[in-house]
C-alpha cells in the first residue's frame, strides 16, 4: 500500500519537473552504491577471518575498494553517492555507542578529571610535530623550484 | 502501558532520531557551533532519557544497534574522499603522509604513556590508543583491540572539541598557521569536529583536513591492532 502510494507520488513528480525526475534515479543508484559497499565490507569480513589479521573488517573492506577505485582511476558514480549520503549521517549513527557511556559511570566518576587532562596535554606535542614536519618538507620541496 | 513502550527497540531508534534532529537543529541555530556537534546533543539527551526512566542500555542497544550498523559502511565508503585527496595531493604526499604518520603517533603515544602511568588501568591505556580518528574507526579499532567502545567513542568527541577549540591559536602563538598546516593539524589531532572547524577557516584547510582525518583514520586502523 505504501509502495504503491509512493510509486504514484514520484511518478506524478517525474512528469512535473525532470529535475525530480533525476532525484529520483539518484535514490535508485545509491541503494546500488550501498549495496556495493555492504559487499565490500563482508569481503572484508571475509578475508579477516580467513588470514586472521587483527586490522577491522570494515577497514580491510575500504582499502579493497580504493584498490579498485586506485585501478580503475574513477569512483564508481552509484559507490560516490551512497558514500556522500551516509557520511553527513554519521553523528546519528554514533549516539547509541556513544549512549553505552552510560554503562561506564564509575569509571568517569573516578577518572574524568584525567581523562580530560591527557586528551588535551596530548594533543599539544602532536600538534606541534606535525606542523614542524610540514613546514620543514614544503622548504625541502621549494628548493629545487627555486633554482 | 508506559513502560511496556519503554522497553521497544522501535521506541528508543525513534527517540534517538528525534534526539539527533533536535540536536541538529541547535547546531543550526548556534551558527555550527563546534564544542556542541548534534552528537554531543544528541548524546546528551538519550544519555538522560536512558537514566530518567531508568532502562538498562541492553534494551536500549536493540534499537540503537540498527543505527550503529551503518557505521560499517561509512567506514567502506571513506576510499571516497581518500580517493579523491590521494589524486589531488599527490606533489606533496611524501611530506604529508610524514607529517601525519608521526604527529598522529606522537599525540597517541603521549596520551597512552600519560594514561598508564597516571591510571593504570590497562584497558583504558587500550582504548586511549583509539583516541585520535574518527569514531567509527575508532569503534572498530577498539573492537579489535579489545577496549570499551563507548569510552572510545568519548575520548574522540573530547579530543575533538579541545582539538577544534585550540589547534588554530596554539599554530598561531607558534607562527606555524598556514592552511595546509592548521588543516593537517585539525584532521590529524581533531578528526572530523576538526574538520569542521577546517570549514569555517576556509575550503582549503577543509581540504587538507579531510584528508588529513581519512589518511590518519586508516593508518591507525593498520597499525594500532599489531602494536597493542
Amino acid at each position: 500500500m505504501v509502495d504503491t502510494l509512493d510509486l504514484g507520488s514520484s511518478a506524478v513528480r517525474c512528469e512535473s519537473s525532470s529535475l525530480s525526475f533525476r532525484t529520483k534515479q539518484k535514490n535508485g543508484n545509491m541503494l546500488v552504491g550501498l549495496f556495493a559497499l555492504l559487499v565490500f565490507l563482508v569481503l572484508g569480513e571475509a578475508i579477516q577471518s580467513w588470514i586472521a589479521i587483527p586490522v577491522p573488517s570494515s577497514i580491510i573492506g575500504m582499502i579493497l575498494l580504493l584498490t579498485i577505485i586506485i585501478l580503475r582511476n574513477k569512483t564508481p558514480k552509484n559507490i560516490e553517492i551512497a558514500a556522500n549520503k551516509l557520511s553527513p549521517l554519521l553523528p546519528l549513527f554514533i549516539i547509541p555507542i556513544s549512549a553505552g557511556l552510560i554503562t561506564q559511570a564509575d569509571i568517569i566518576q573516578q577518572h574524568g578529571f584525567k581523562f580530560l587532562v591527557i586528551l588535551t596535554i596530548s594533543l599539544i606535542p602532536g600538534v606541534l610535530i606535525t606542523a614542524l614536519i610540514l613546514k620543514i618538507g614544503s622548504k625541502i620541496e621549494k628548493k629545487p623550484e627555486g633554482k | 502501558m508506559l513502560v511496556t513502550i519503554l522497553q521497544q527497540p522501535t521506541t528508543w531508534l525513534t527517540i534517538t532520531l528525534g534526539a539527533y534532529l533536535l540536536g541538529l537543529s541547535i547546531y543550526q541555530k548556534l551558527n555550527h557551533a563546534s564544542w556542541l556537534p548534534p552528537v554531543l546533543s544528541g548524546f546528551v539527551l538519550v544519555t538522560f532519557l536512558l537514566w530518567a526512566t531508568d532502562t538498562p542500555y541492553s534494551t536500549y542497544e536493540q534499537g540503537g544497534q540498527l543505527l550503529s550498523f551503518f557505521l560499517g559502511p561509512v567506514v567502506v565508503g571513506l576510499a571516497v574522499p581518500l580517493f579523491y585527496h590521494i589524486h589531488k595531493m599527490k606533489k606533496q604526499f611524501v611530506t604529508i603522509l610524514i607529517a601525519i604518520t608521526v604527529g598522529s603517533l606522537t599525540t597517541v603515544g603521549v596520551a597512552m604513556a600519560l594514561a598508564h602511568y597516571w591510571i593504570g588501568i590497562d584497558v583504558i591505556t587500550t582504548t586511549m590508543a583509539s583516541k585520535s580518528v574518527t569514531t567509527p574507526v575508532a569503534v572498530a579499532i577498539t573492537e579489535q583491540t579489545g577496549g570499551i567502545t563507548a569510552l572510545a567513542a568519548a575520548f574522540v568527541m573530547v579530543t575533538g572539541i579541545i582539538g577544534a577549540a585550540f589547534i588554530p591559536s596554539l599554530l598561531k602563538t607558534f607562527k606555524l598557521d598556514s592552511p595546509q598546516i592548521t588543516g593537517i593539524s585539525l584532521g590529524v589531532c581533531a578528526h572530523a569536529v576538526g574538520t569542521s572547524r577546517a570549514i569555517e577557516l576556509g575550503q582549503e584547510h577543509a581540504a587538507y583536513s579531510a584528508m588529513a582525518m581519512t589518511l590518519t583514520a586508516t593508518l591507525h586502523a593498520v597499525l594500532l591492532p599489531w602494536l597493542i
